[in-house]
Formats: C-alpha cells, structure tokens, sequence
C-alpha cells in the first residue's frame, strides 16, 4: 500500500496463472525415464540415484549427503578444474542491495580467475523466476545457474532439467563437514541433493523494545502463550494499539511444525516418498489457528494481509505493534528503518507453539544447474558454487544481507565475529538454524506445487479464519481439503 | 463555449444568469474533487520521490515534502540499467504503436468501405480475438517466437503486437461515420480507394487514430510479463522490468521506486501533453465543418 509497485496484484495473479498452466507444460513435455521411475517408487529420485546410505528405510533423522565418487551420477558432472573459457547465466531474484551484494560477489569471482565468467540477471520475483524458467523449458534460452526458492524443490526436480548437486558432489568426493548440515538437508530428497543452499533465512521475532519495556515485558516471549501475555501487557497499559501484527503467512505455520518436530506432510514430509497431503488437522494446527484468531478477536493482535509489501515490518518501525514475525532477510532493512525512526528494535528467536522439540526450518533459497550446460560448464559452475560457498564469501553475504552464513568456520572470521559483536541480532537467524535437531519434520516440506498449496489453500484459510471469522476447525479442514486436492492434481498432471 | 454563448443570447434575464453561474461553480467544484481524487496518487508518487525514503512511511503524511533529496533519481540509474531501459521501451513503444496504426488503418478501412462475401464473418472472428486474454496466447506466442530464433530481440518484443483487434474496431467505427456523399465526391473527383483513405478518410479520423496511437503507446509501453519472458540480456530489457529492480525492502530506498515510476512515466505524460493538442483540434475541426 505505502509501497507500491504498478500492477503487483496484476502481476502476482498471472504469476500464479502461469505457474499452474506452465506446471502442465513442463512436466508433460519431459518424459523421460527418470520421471517414470517415480511412478513405481513413489519417490522422486530418478533411477540413477545413488544408495549412499546403508539403510534405505524411512528414518526419521536426516543426513546430510555423502560423496560417493564411484556413483552413477558422478559422471554428470565431471568436476576436475576448469580448462576452457565459459559464461554462465546465473538468473536470479535478488531486488536493490541484495542485488547489489550478489553481483559484487560474481564480479569478485570473475576477477579472481580466467575461464568462469558468471553472468547475474535478475528476473523478477521468485515466482517470476520460477515461470521464466519453465517457460524457457520450451525451446527457450536457458540459464546455466537459477535460484529458486524452497518451495519449488519438488517442482524443479520434477522438470527433470536440472543436473543434481549430487553429481558433482560425488564426482568431486566434496565434503559437507563444515556446512551447516540442515542447509544441506534442506535440499536433499531421496538421498540426493539437488540444489546448492545459497541464501538461507528462517523466520525470527521482530519487537520494538522500547514498548515492551513501557509495558513491563522483560524477556522477549518465545511461546505463542508468551506473546499473547505481552501482547495483554502492551494493549493494557496502552504502550501501543496492537501486541503484534499477524500476517497471512503459510511459512511461518510451517516453521511452527518444524519447531514442534512435527511433519508438515506425509511421506516423511515428502522425502522419503511423495507427499500426497498436509498433516496439519491436528492439535499442533488447531492450537496454532485458535492462537491467531483470539489474539486478533481479543484486540491484542492485528492482522495486515500477506505481508508482501512489508506491512507488518512498517507497522512495528511505526509504532502501530510492538512485535512481529518476518524472515531474517529482512534484518538489515529493519534495523536501517528502526535507526531512521529512532526506534530500538531487538530480535529473538521464531516462537514455538509449545516445547521446542524440533527446530527452524531452512528457507531461503539456493543454486540449481540446468542440464542444458556443457561438461566443461558443469565444471565452471562446480568451481563457482564451491568458491560462492566458502566461509569468506558467506561473511561477506552474511553481513551484507542476513541471510545466514552455511558454514561454520564463516562465524569465526573477523568480518562475523565483528558484526555479531556491534550488532548481535545478526547472530539469532544462526543460532536458531544450528540449534536445530536433524528431522524430516525439521527440514522442512517438499510438496509438488508448494507454491499454490500456500497461495491457494494455507493463505485463503487464513484469511478467512482472521477477518471473516471462520471457526478454527473448519478453517484447518478447508486449507487441508483444497492442499491435498492442489497436490493430487499436480501429481496426476505428472501421469504417475 | 459555443453552447455557452448561444444559451447567453437566447435567456438575458439576470436572475437565470445568477443561477448559471451557481451552475457552473458547482461544476466545477466536483470537476476539481475529481480531478484531485484522480491526480492524488501521482501527486503523492512525485512528493515520494522528491523525498528522503523513510518519509513516505510517516503517519499523517504530510502532502508536502518535507525535506528534498534528489540524489536517488542518480542512485535509479546507478542500481538498475535505466537508460538502455528506456531506449528499449521507446523503442519497442514507438514500433508497436506504429505497427498497430498502420494495420488497423488498412484492416478497418477494408470492413468499413469494400464489400466482400463473408466480410461480416471474418470481422466477427477479429472482435472475437478481443475476448481471448493475454495469459492465454501466452505460451502459443512464446513457441512461435523461440522457433522464429527471435527470442532476446527487438522482433520478438514487437511483431506479435503490430497488429490490433481492438484499433480494427475503432478505426471501422470512425470509417463507418464518414458521411457517404464524402465518399462519393471523391470518388467523382476521380480518387480510388487509396487517394480517399489518404486524403479523406485518414483526416477525418485523426482523433480516433490519435487516441488509438496514445492507447496502444500506453500498452506497449507497460508491458512487463512478455519482455520479461522473452528477454534476458539487459541491452533488451524494457523500463517496466527495470522498476521491479528497484522495488528495495530497505525503508530508506522506498524512494527509490517512486523516483523511478516517475521517470518512466515521464513519457506517457509527455505523449498525452503532446497528443492532448491533436485530440482537441480534431474534434473542433470535425464540429465546425460538420
């Protein structure tokens, strides 16, 4: 609203038009046997994919992905140094300064040898990204790297266009020791890990803390029971007209399951086998939705929409709510709008509905190789995600966006160590993500269509749920109803 | 004006002359609220721009700006590419709206003056073209255009628009309004089709082809999606695309957005400015030699 952008409802509509047309096109016009191993399976792994693990069986904890250079797949990407000169596009959705931080690290990289030349160009949303690339499926000029966002995991593997990171980890016998293993985790479907984790965020608790000291809250809440106590606090004493903005947000639903270790689909969230439907009827979902409605039926919360313009993180610079939820990403911008407004803001860590068995989810983003690339690409592409993943070149990410850095030995260099000592708000996002225990409940969804199944049955059953007043239950049994019918007719569009 | 002076001539009596100028206050007390209601966003987009970025988010805003910092019209085209930008979206503009004025001339006039068999059923299959959204030719257009090799070009970004159902319409319409016996003085004076469409018809229709030629400038000019599918090199890139770049979460550069909105905008309004002079003298030209 105060932000605005010609045409984004326009835009967001034909966004999500195009994705549900193009999945069809895309999915369909790649026949290939590997999409056809799923049928009998029911995973996604196409019938090259490597047995690393000695126990194939659902387990419930996850592991990060091991080198095995003798694998089928490590012919796909022959890792062995670069030797001739190629360019690569790397298409991305990084808007202004995170733009700016992600093209001065390509032209480090470019500048620092001769062979790889990686190219950034932006191309909108991640949904803009994600439609651009499927379309591009059709014949049309493909990129050799694209970011795409968590949610598109099944669908990119689906597309059966990309060439698994898996490949080039086990022809490199590369090593994920120092990574963050839930990073990689995050990624990894059947034992396969797809693409590279690159900018990853987890949702954390924003609050103004100068009205939770007016209202005499002294630690920050970390449980929905917490937040609503304040929120009582700071209606009651009149520090601010709500406790907190809500936002129409399915992520931050989703990262409530993880925090409590609870599945947020079947198939061991989609990663032993497909997923077929949400697991979200259930006390976890119910406590999670009645929470929402009361606070916002009580006064203490507000709710703004999707949040997509910022909403929610303007209400709380403003001083409209003392608290709000939003992803680490949006750190930087924050404290620069506190600073501007004069507003001290301090940050903790996602609140949880109850105990936090589990842990946040990884979200964010990460790299894919197109399979259009050449042996010798592959390689550039190798050398270039391995160097974009380095603990240097994660602090330098880390402390220019928020995104979390990946990798470990990144917290001890100076640049971090720094940071997280003038402004340690940086060093919550990490904490929370290391934290973490090793789940699939805990890695996060991977469902065909993650996308629609958020813009089309999570977030409606929200809305209804917070301005039209509709009854927890009924809104649970209504996004799960319309998720598991965006599911089945993505999976039968695939024609297995 | 005209009506104006007549009523004056015909009811002299003061007190009608009292209550017309009540008349006209009134009227132009609602003209002027609607034309602040209409203007107010672009007004608020330029005191935005003008303004430090964290400013637009004070409450009440205030609908002055309160302090000026041009710098973020430089920083605009500092983060995204926004010269080759806007040469491209002039470019692709300029093309399209000439494409679509030159073929809905020559497919109007052909509906509106030559009689052939079946020339009601083909003009109903062009007016059915209308009601087939964008999103649906999409795809169609896009295979069209990647086996044509033109994607990331400047053909790929205007053929598929040369031509226009919607110009066909008008311009048939404004055709169709050309008083017969103009038609036949020309056709004695020894003028074929092409001599009464060019010194007859076309003049005759300026203000429906100026007002097509704003129209599909407008069009062309905001597009996003097509450009953005088919481009992917920044020396093709059209001006729309490169507002999304800018759209920055950081509160301090909510200004950089509007900076750039106004300068995109810039050249519709200067078109319509220009354009506005041709609509105007059309229309009193065509009433004055009826």
């Amino acid at each position: 609203m105060i932000r605005h952008f010609p045409r984004p409802r326009f835009v967001r509509l034909t966004a999500v038009l195009a994705v549900g047309a193009l999945t069809v096109a895309a999915c369909s016009s790649n026949g290939d046997p590997s999409s056809d191993s799923s049928s009998d399976s029911g995973s996604t792994a196409p019938a090259t994919s490597p047995t690393n693990t000695p126990a194939n069986t659902p387990t419930t904890l996850t592991e990060v992905p091991v080198a095995n250079p003798t694998s089928d797949l490590a012919a796909l990407c022959p890792t062995t140094a670069p030797t001739e000169a190629v360019t690569l596009d790397l298409w991305h959705a990084m808007p202004v300064e995170l733009g700016e931080a992600l093209t001065a690290l390509t032209a480090s990289y470019n500048s620092s040898q001769d062979l790889v030349t990686i190219n950034p160009v932006f191309q909108g949303s991640y949904d803009d990204t994600l439609d651009k690339y499927l379309t591009a499926l059709r014949g049309g000029t493909r990129p050799g790297l694209i970011q795409l966002e968590e949610t598109a995991t099944q669908l990119a593997i689906d597309a059966d266009s990309f060439v698994p990171m898996q490949a080039c980890v086990d022809s490199a016998d590369y090593s994920f020791e120092d990574y963050i293993e839930r990073t990689v985790t995050a990624f990894t479907v059947s034992d396969t890990l797809w693409p590279m984790p690159f900018n990853i965020s987890n949702p954390i608790l924003y609050a103004n803390a100068g009205m939770l000291a007016a209202a005499g809250v002294t630690a920050l809440p970390t449980t929905l029971e917490e937040i609503r106590t304040a929120a009582q606090k700071v209606v009651e004493t009149g520090t601010a007209p709500a406790g907190i903005t809500l936002i129409s947000s399915a992520w931050n639903i989703e990262q409530m399951f993880g925090l409590a270790d609870e599945p947020f689909a079947d198939g061991g969230n989609g990663r032993v086998e497909r997923a077929s439907e949400l697991l979200i009827e259930n006390a976890l979902g119910l406590e999670i939705f009645t929470w929402m409605q009361d606070m916002v039926n009580d006064g203490l919360a507000t709710f703004v929409g999707s949040g997509d313009n910022n909403e929610h993180l303007i209400a709380l610079a403003v001083g409209q709510a003392a608290m709000t939820v939003s992803t680490t990403a949006a750190l930087r911008s924050v404290k620069i709008g506190a600073a501007t407004f004069g507003v001290e803001v301090t940050v903790g860590p996602m609140p949880s509905a109850g105990p936090r068995a589990g842990g946040a989810l990884v979200g964010g983003g990460a790299l894919w190789l197109d399979n259009s690339t050449s042996d010798a690409e592959r390689a550039g592409a190798w050398d270039f995600l391995t160097w974009l993943t380095a603990p240097e070149q994660m602090a330098f990410w880390h402390a220019s966006t928020g995104y979390i850095p990946i990798r470990r030995s990144a917290i001890d260099l100076p640049e971090i160590a720094e940071l997280w000592v003038t402004e340690p708000e940086f060093k919550v996002a990490y904490d929370q993500l290391v934290e973490g225990r090793e789940t699939n409940a805990t890695s996060g969804p991977v469902v065909g269509n993650h996308s629609q199944v958020r813009s089309r049955a999570l977030v409606p059953a929200i809305e209804k749920l917070l301005i039209e007043g509709l009854d927890p239950a009924s809104a649970l049994a209504e996004a799960t109803t319309e998720a598991n019918r965006i599911i089945a007719d993505y999976t039968r569009r695939l024609g297995n | 004006m005209a009506v104006d002076t007549v009523r004056a001539h015909v009811v002299s009596n003061r007190s009608s002359g009292r209550r017309r100028t009540a008349g006209r206050v009134l009227n132009y007390a609602l003209l002027t609220g609607a034309a602040a209601l209409v203007l107010l966003p672009i007004y608020m987009t330029l005191v935005f721009s003008l303004q430090p970025g964290a400013e637009a988010l004070r409450f009440p805003q205030s609908l002055l700006p309160t302090s000026v910092d041009l710098s973020v019209f430089a920083r605009v085209f500092e983060v995204s590419g926004l010269w080759r930008y806007l040469l491209n979206s002039a470019v692709v503009a300029v093309a399209i709206t000439i494409g679509q004025v030159v073929t809905s001339i020559m497919a109007a006039y052909v509906f509106a003056e030559i009689p052939f068999r079946g020339r009601n059923l083909v003009f109903g299959g062009f007016m059915a073209t209308l009601i087939v959204p964008t999103e649906v030719t999409l795809i169609a257009n896009y295979d069209t255009i990647v086996s044509l090799g033109w994607l990331d070009s400047y053909r790929g970004l205007t053929v598929p628009f040369l031509a226009t159902a919607f110009g066909t319409f008008l311009l048939r319409q404004a055709f169709m309004g050309i008083p017969r016996d103009l038609r036949d003085a020309a056709n004695l004076d020894g003028y074929g089709h092409l001599g009464y469409l060019w010194t007859v018809a076309i003049p005759l229709a300026r203000p429906s082809i100026a007002a097509l030629s704003v129209f599909s400038f407008l069009l062309a000019w905001n597009q996003y999606l097509w450009p953005l599918l088919i481009t992917n090199s920044d020396s093709n890139r059209t001006v729309q695309i490169g507002l999304r770049s800018l759209a920055s979460a950081n509160v301090t550069d909510f200004n950089l957005i509007f900076a750039g909105t106004v300068i995109a905008s810039l050249p519709i309004f200067a078109l319509l400015i220009l354009f506005q002079k041709h609509l105007i003298r059309g229309l009193t030209s065509g009433a004055v030699k009826g």
